[in-house]
């Protein structure tokens, strides 16, 4: 029991889970029913973030957004938050990175 | 975008400087409490710009001392504030509240009637009934019900075949249709004879009832008759017969009009000198606004209303008109014979169409050039079809019994 513990960990970041097995199955899109972050660019201005858990860190240079999977680092210049809801975030300025930090 | 500001603009924000080591655990309580904020900003190490709706400001509060964080306003914009701050002028809320009931009051009312499709039903007296039905002009629109007036109109006048009520704005629209009339019933009990509403040459003779005394090539006189409502008897013992006698006789008759061919001409134009007479009213009073005396002698005036319309459909009763009198000259226009005689020849036609009876069919014209005394003259002759056919009561004897 013990040592499995760990190892279930490990399988439930990367493996998909059983809702997202049910909606690959019944053909739903994913982002629907998943706690996956949906990241979503446009040109180099704006990025949406949805899906995601909170901020970290903001300032102008560097933004760090914790998910699911992770924290999703975006870096730039000048960038601001443009709306923050509970669900998604928009993001504006001079966008040079979207990283993951697992 | 544009519409979501806007939106803003109506719920009212505040523009907030929020301070603190952590920022970010500030707006994660924000967000997580359904508090929507937008335009965020770093200003420095310690200090974020953001802007907040009023309701979740008030809410804010509490995220502030979870995160430990300094919130200070920076400023308040939108239309709640906005009102705030001009709370206390009365006469401002009064003159916006009273402007608003106005534009409510008066395109709640009706401020015309229009009525259209009438030929032979008089105007003035589906007015009258439609006033009778407790609707003027002035009357609420909400009072009049359209389809309960169309059925009253309807009702009272049994030419109507159809008639159609609506409301447009600030206007009634009473749209009408006449139905053909059953034709009268012909007295055949009063014994009548056909006779000859003008001279002519007979082409035809029908009798319907009667005896037609006249053939086709017959010249006849006017008054002569045509057809008789007298049938005598082959033995004279047993009397006459009287009867309705009916029929059409066509005959070819003769319009002539003599034209003096004129040799100049005098038209009217326009100077381009104008000279405006301005009135308002309201309702049907109306006043003339002081603007002088006329300075034409001859003049031909235009009128323009310039009454305020909304969106094409509400017209009020008020406004202002535009009488536009344009100054007129006489030319004399020197005429050369062919010209001139096509100018007579039109108004020969003119006076001989006056004449002619509408049914008459135009067969042939003819024109000639007489002259007399140094002047000339044009003849102009139409010769035409017409049923000449006219009924006279036969005189002294007071029915028919069968």
């Amino acid at each position: 029991m013990r040592r499995r513990k760990p190892a279930e960990k490990v399988r439930r970041k990367e493996a998909a889970t059983v809702r997202e097995k049910v909606a690959k199955m019944l053909e739903i899109p994913e982002e629907v029913v998943s706690d996956r972050p949906k990241i979503t660019t446009v040109g180099r201005k704006e990025v949406f973030v949805e899906n995601y858990r909170g901020i970290i860190e903001f300032t102008n240079e560097i933004v760090r957004i914790n998910s699911n999977y992770g924290i999703i680092t975006i870096t730039g210049k000048n960038m601001k938050i443009r709306e923050i809801t509970n669900e998604d975030i928009i993001i504006t300025g001079d966008i040079d990175n979207i990283d993951y930090v697992v | 975008m544009f519409l979501i500001r806007l939106w803003h603009y109506f719920k009212g924000y505040v523009i907030i400087i929020v301070s603190g080591l952590s920022v970010e655990r500030f707006i994660n309580i924000c967000t997580r409490r359904q508090i929507l904020l937008w335009d965020i900003e770093r200003l420095n190490d310690a200090a974020v710009l953001m802007k907040m709706s009023i309701r979740g400001f008030r809410n804010a509060r509490s995220a502030a001392r979870k995160s430990r964080c300094r919130v200070r306003i920076k400023a308040k914009k939108g239309l709640p504030f906005l009102i705030w701050k001009y709370r206390k002028r009365k006469g401002f809320i009064i003159g916006l509240i009273a402007f608003a009931a106005l534009i409510y009051l008066m395109t709640s009312i009706i401020w015309s009637i229009e009525i259209t499709g009438n030929y032979n039903v008089e105007t003035g007296l589906l007015m009258k009934q439609i006033n009778e039905m407790g609707i003027f002009r002035g009357s609420a629109k909400r009072s009049i019900n359209p389809k309960y007036v169309a059925d009253m109109l309807m009702l009272k006048n049994r030419e109507l075949s159809w008639a159609g009520v609506e409301i447009k704005g600030t206007k009634l629209l009473i749209s009408v249709r006449e139905g053909i009339q059953p034709p009268a019933m012909i007295p055949m009990e009063q014994p009548c004879d056909v006779i000859a509403s003008k001279d002519g040459i007979v082409i035809s003779v029908m009798a319907k009832n009667g005896l037609a005394l006249v053939k086709e090539g017959d010249t006849v006189k006017k008054g002569q008759v045509l057809i008789s409502g007298v049938l005598e008897s082959i033995h004279p013992e047993f009397g006459s017969k009287y009867v309705h006698a009916m029929g059409e006789v066509m005959a070819r008759t003769w319009y002539e009009v003599k034209e003096e061919v004129p040799e100049k001409r005098i038209i009217r134009i326009r100077t381009g000198l104008e000279w405006n007479r301005y009135s308002v009213y309201f309702l049907d009073f109306r006043l003339r606004l002081p603007s002088g005396r006329n300075p034409f002698a001859l003049y031909e005036t235009s009128v323009l209303d310039k009454s305020p319309v909304i969106m094409n459909r509400f017209k009020f009763p008020f406004g202002l008109i535009v009488e536009k009198h344009h100054e007129l000259k006489e030319e004399e226009q020197a005429l050369e014979k062919e010209q001139a005689r096509e100018f007579a020849y039109m108004i020969a036609m003119n006076k001989i169409s006056e004449k002619m009876p509408r049914e008459a069919e135009i067969v042939d014209r003819q024109m000639q050039v007489v002259a007399s005394e140094g002047r000339e003259y044009l003849l102009v002759t139409v010769e035409c079809t017409e049923n000449i056919a006219i009924q006279q009561e036969l005189e002294g004897i007071d029915g028919i019994s069968h």
